[in-house]
Order: C-alpha cells, then structure tokens, then sequence
C-alpha cells in the first residue's frame, strides 16, 4: 500500500483513484475489470439424478415438478435468445446435468463461457470446455451417509483426473468441518484444486445441516488453516471467509441484487438473470442461484460470486475493503471461468464487511 | 383527456378515454387497431403542458418502454412526475386499469428556454462526458458530440459494475456523495450531469 493510500485509509476513507494509484492493486483491478461483461443465468438440465442427497436444493420446492424439455432443438433455440438478451455465462445446474451431455453441449456451442455443478460420477466429455465444479460433502465415510454413494471422491477423482476443467467444491455442514482436512490433502497429493461452499439450509428445512454460530466460527478456522497449507490447492481467500461465515448471510450483509429480493429491473442481475426449469420456463419470484434457499441462511458459494461482486462500491471506500473484494472477485473467477487464474491473495488479514453506508 | 390535476407531491395525473375515430388509429392497423407509442408519449407532453399551461414540445425521451397493447375503447391514466423540472425532465407511467401500459422519461422545452442546450454546455456536463468516454473506452465520440440522452444501460449495453465505476471517479473528481441506491439510476450523461449539479447545490 502506498503512503498516500494507508495515511487516506488511517484517515478512515479514501479516495478511488488514491487506491488505485497503487500498482499492485491497480493491476488486479485492471485483471478483474476485463470479465465485468459477464452477465450469468442458471438452468437447470434434467428432473433426474444418479443419488439422492440430504437437503438437496432441487429436490425441494417445485423446480423438480416441471416437465422436462429433452429435445437439443429446443436447448439450442433457447440458448440462442438467451445470448440475443445479453447473457454470456451459464450455469447448468439441478438436477445432474452429466445425465444430459447433449444439452450440456448444445449450451456450450451457443454460449461458450460457463461452468457445470455436478457430483462428480459421471464424466462430462471434454469436448464440454466449461468449469465444472464437482461436489464433495465430507469424506468418503460421510459422502456414503450423506448422499448415499460409496467412494465417491475416490471416483470423482479418477473421472477427473489431470482434467483442467475440475474444481472441487467442498460444502461445509456442521458435520464435516474436520474431513475438510483430509479430503483436502487428498486433493492436493492427487494435483486437484478445491474451493469452498457452505450448506444453505432450503426453505423449511428442518434437517441438522443447518450451521449455528459454533460450526460457523469452526468453519472459519478450518478454512484458514486450509488456505494456509495448502495455497495451490485451495482456491478461496481470506474475504472469502470472513464472508460466508459470518453470523449473518449474505442477503443481509449485502442486500441481495437476485430478482427473488430484488424487484428492480433497471441495470444489474435484477434486469438480465433468469433461473430456468426443466421445462424451459421461469419465475421471476423464485429467480437466484440456488432457488428454494432460506435467504436467512444463505452463505452459498454461488450466490456470493453474484452478491459480494456486485456490491463494489461500497467496497471502494477504504483501500483495505477494496483489495479484499479484489481478492474475493480474483477468487470468484478463478473457480468459475475457464483459463482465468488466480493471483495471489493481496489482503491477507482480510477485512471487516462494509455496510451500505460506507460508500 | 380530463383536466390534469397536480398533486403536493408535484404529480401531474390525468384520465384519457379513447374514441375509435381518433386519428391515431388509422393505418396502424387496418384490421387491427393499436394506439401507436408516439400517441401515448403525446399524451404525456400534452397533459403536462396543459397543467403548467405552458406551450411545451418534446425534445427527447429516453427508457421509454411500452408494455402492453391499447385498444380503441381503452381508458388510460396518465402519471406524470417532475425529476427535474428546470431541466424539463420528467418521468412518467400510463395504466389501464392496474396494468401498465408504458413507461419511460421524457423531457420538454419551449420556445423561449432550450433547456438542453444550457446543459450540453455546462462544464458538468462536459466533464462528466470525458469521464464516460475513458471509462467505457467509447470511440468514435467526444465530449461535445455526447448525446446527453444516450442510455448507457439500453443503449451501450454497460451494467451495473460500470455504472459503479463511473460513480466511483465522478465522486472522486467532484467530491460528492452518491449513495449505493442512487448510482444504478445514473444511466444517461445528462441525468448524471444533473445529480451532481443537485449535490453541489445541496452542498
């Protein structure tokens, strides 16, 4: 940080070009500032699903009630009139799109920057070059009980082997805190990277997944410890975690700009996201990343790649506030477009969150 | 159209009951009758004039959006608000029953007072021209061939991030506060021009 910038931040605000005059800082804003075009929508592929996993997010709600369009004809027409409305980036997702390759792949030819959630046990041909992001839910032992498949990171591991496309997404449940450790380290020993996610309870969810605010500083640790240890490895930072292990989610740190909270359709996700079903069709009442989430206790990983991004101004107020949403968008990308890579973590001791009021 | 009346909070509000002999509906279309866009943007100009009994013509309009057909026996309600009156900018919504038919912002001059033009050449409104142009690296134009009305979000195609940044070097290079709320509303050179212009006064 320059002398400028740090006497501006001791003062207690800075001005933008201040922080910027910094050429460290300046560059990775200059980095991330190259992928502000992406403008994201979700879909989900298929009704179906080779497991069945506690607390899934497809399977509550009504998402899994719509008919399902099979016909690439259709995908294709759709992909079509969704670049025509200025979509760049798509997210396939629910229930298991590795089912349906041939969507995947229609969606791929239309729209070429996007990433797959999957969990892992069938291979995506590669042909398919989006992110994917492969699901892990604790070790093997806890996988089996959880989601009810045997060694399941023993298989995602060897699909994916050496596959550039991989990232594995570790969702923390108060249940799993401690295999984080493991399954890391097996990772790392197998060249993977990870990053990670934190379950977010569905709506009337009443299962014992649900963190609490011992699991969540539990978490935190963990995840330090982690990206400590393991700095190729772990795609997260520092922001990261004081982020999405915060008492409270992320809707009420930041207003969440998804059309679900968010009933303005000016500029921003609240005009150009879309959440579709199976069957095609939308619901701008129930339109976010992970629909049938409980808002309240929302800290998904996907969810705060749209929601902490989105809310740079109020982080451009104070230098320290800034380099850590760098940090935090740097990391976003990492883990959801292709071929991005990320630097290395500029704010290592992190930062408090900005309120609204300090723009 | 009845009367307009003005409420305290400077709404402008009128009804208009439409004839199937109106002029507007020949030709658009001949089997089909359609009240055209211009006609309901007519209607606004019209309505506003009327309540400040002032010979107004449109001089641009901007976010205009136009969401559902009008029949020929429809019966509109005209809303009219005043964002800001010196400049002739207004923003309005017309209804038929609860629905909305269209939307959009529009601003009026007269003879005798070219609002725009005295805002095309403030120095705001020069600067902040520059500011946009360096920022989405546009070509092809100048801060004084800027069209103040160009919409940046429907018109360039930025979002919501560039929108931030403007807002960022516009509160670095003319000192003002914009709240988080108020910069996505920031999305014409002239708009921006004029919330600057009112933070300074403010100030």
């Amino acid at each position: 940080m320059t002398t400028n910038v740090q006497a501006a931040a001791n003062a207690g605000s800075c001005k933008f070009s201040d922080i910027l005059a910094d050429p460290i800082v300046r560059a990775r804003w200059e980095k991330v500032r190259k992928f502000f075009f992406l403008r994201e929508s979700t879909y989900d592929m298929t009704k179906r699903c080779n497991i069945r996993c506690e607390g899934c997010y497809y399977f509550n709600g009504e998402k899994h009630l719509a008919t399902e369009e099979r016909d690439p004809a259709a995908w294709r027409a759709l992909m079509v009139e969704e670049k025509k409305r200025g979509i760049t980036f798509v997210v396939l997702a629910g229930a298991e799109p590795s089912l349906v390759p041939e969507l995947c792949r229609v969606c791929f030819e239309t729209i070429p920057l996007g990433a797959i959630a999957t969990n892992g046990l069938k291979l995506i041909p590669h042909d398919i070059d989006y992110r994917i992001h492969i699901s892990v839910w604790g070790n093997d032992v806890a996988s089996l009980a959880v989601r009810r498949a045997p060694d399941m990171l023993k298989r995602q591991m060897e699909l994916y082997r050496d596959d550039s496309r991989a990232i594995f997404i570790y969702t923390f449940t108060p249940h799993n805190i401690d295999q984080a450790a493991e399954v890391t380290r097996i990772l790392a020993d197998n060249n993977q990277r990870i990053s990670f996610n934190m379950f977010s309870a569905p709506v009337g969810y009443t299962g014992n997944l649900r963190h609490n605010p011992e699991s969540l500083r539990a978490t935190a640790q963990m995840m330090t410890d982690l990206l400590a240890h393991y700095p190729k490895t772990v795609l997260y930072s520092p922001y990261n975690t004081t982020v999405h292990t915060h008492d409270q989610g992320l809707h009420d740190l930041f207003s969440c700009p998804y059309p679900r909270q968010n009933s303005s359709t000016d500029v921003g996700l609240g005009r150009t996201f879309r959440q579709y079903r199976t069957d095609l069709s939308w619901d701008r009442a129930a339109a976010c990343c992970v629909p049938d989430t409980d808002c309240a206790d929302c800290r998904h990983y996907a969810a705060g790649s749209a929601v902490v991004t989105a809310r740079m101004y109020r982080h451009a107020s104070h230098p320290q506030s800034f380099i850590a949403w760098l940090d935090y968008v740097d990391t976003y990308l990492a883990v959801w477009v292709r071929h991005y890579e990320k630097g290395a973590n500029l704010c290592a001791a992190g930062a408090p969150v900005p309120t609204k009021d300090a723009a | 159209m009845s009367a307009p009346k003005r409420s305290a909070a400077g709404e402008i509000c009128a009804q208009v009951q439409l004839r199937v002999d109106s002029p507007w509906f020949d030709g658009h279309f001949p089997d089909f009758p359609v009240l055209p866009g211009i006609a309901q943007v007519s209607m606004v100009v019209e309505m506003v004039a009327a309540a400040l009994a002032l010979p107004l013509y449109l001089k641009s309009a901007s976010r205009i959006k136009f969401k559902r057909l009008v029949a020929p026996d429809a019966v509109l309600t005209v809303h009219a608000t005043a964002e800001n009156a010196q400049q002739g900018q207004y923003s309005y919504r017309i209804r038929e029953g609860g629905e909305e038919v269209s939307s959009g912002t529009i601003f009026l001059a007269h003879n005798d007072i070219d609002y725009n033009m005295q805002a095309d050449k403030s120095p705001t409104t020069l600067r902040v021209a520059a500011i946009i142009i360096n920022e989405l690296k546009l070509e092809e134009v100048t801060p004084d061939s800027f069209d103040p009305d160009l919409d940046l979000v429907d018109e360039v195609g930025i979002d919501s991030m560039d929108l931030a940044t403007i807002a960022l070097v516009i509160r670095d290079e003319f000192g003002i506060r914009i709240d988080e709320d108020d910069y996505p509303k920031l999305t014409t050179l002239r708009i921006i021009a004029n919330y600057i212009d009112e933070k300074k006064n403010e100030a």
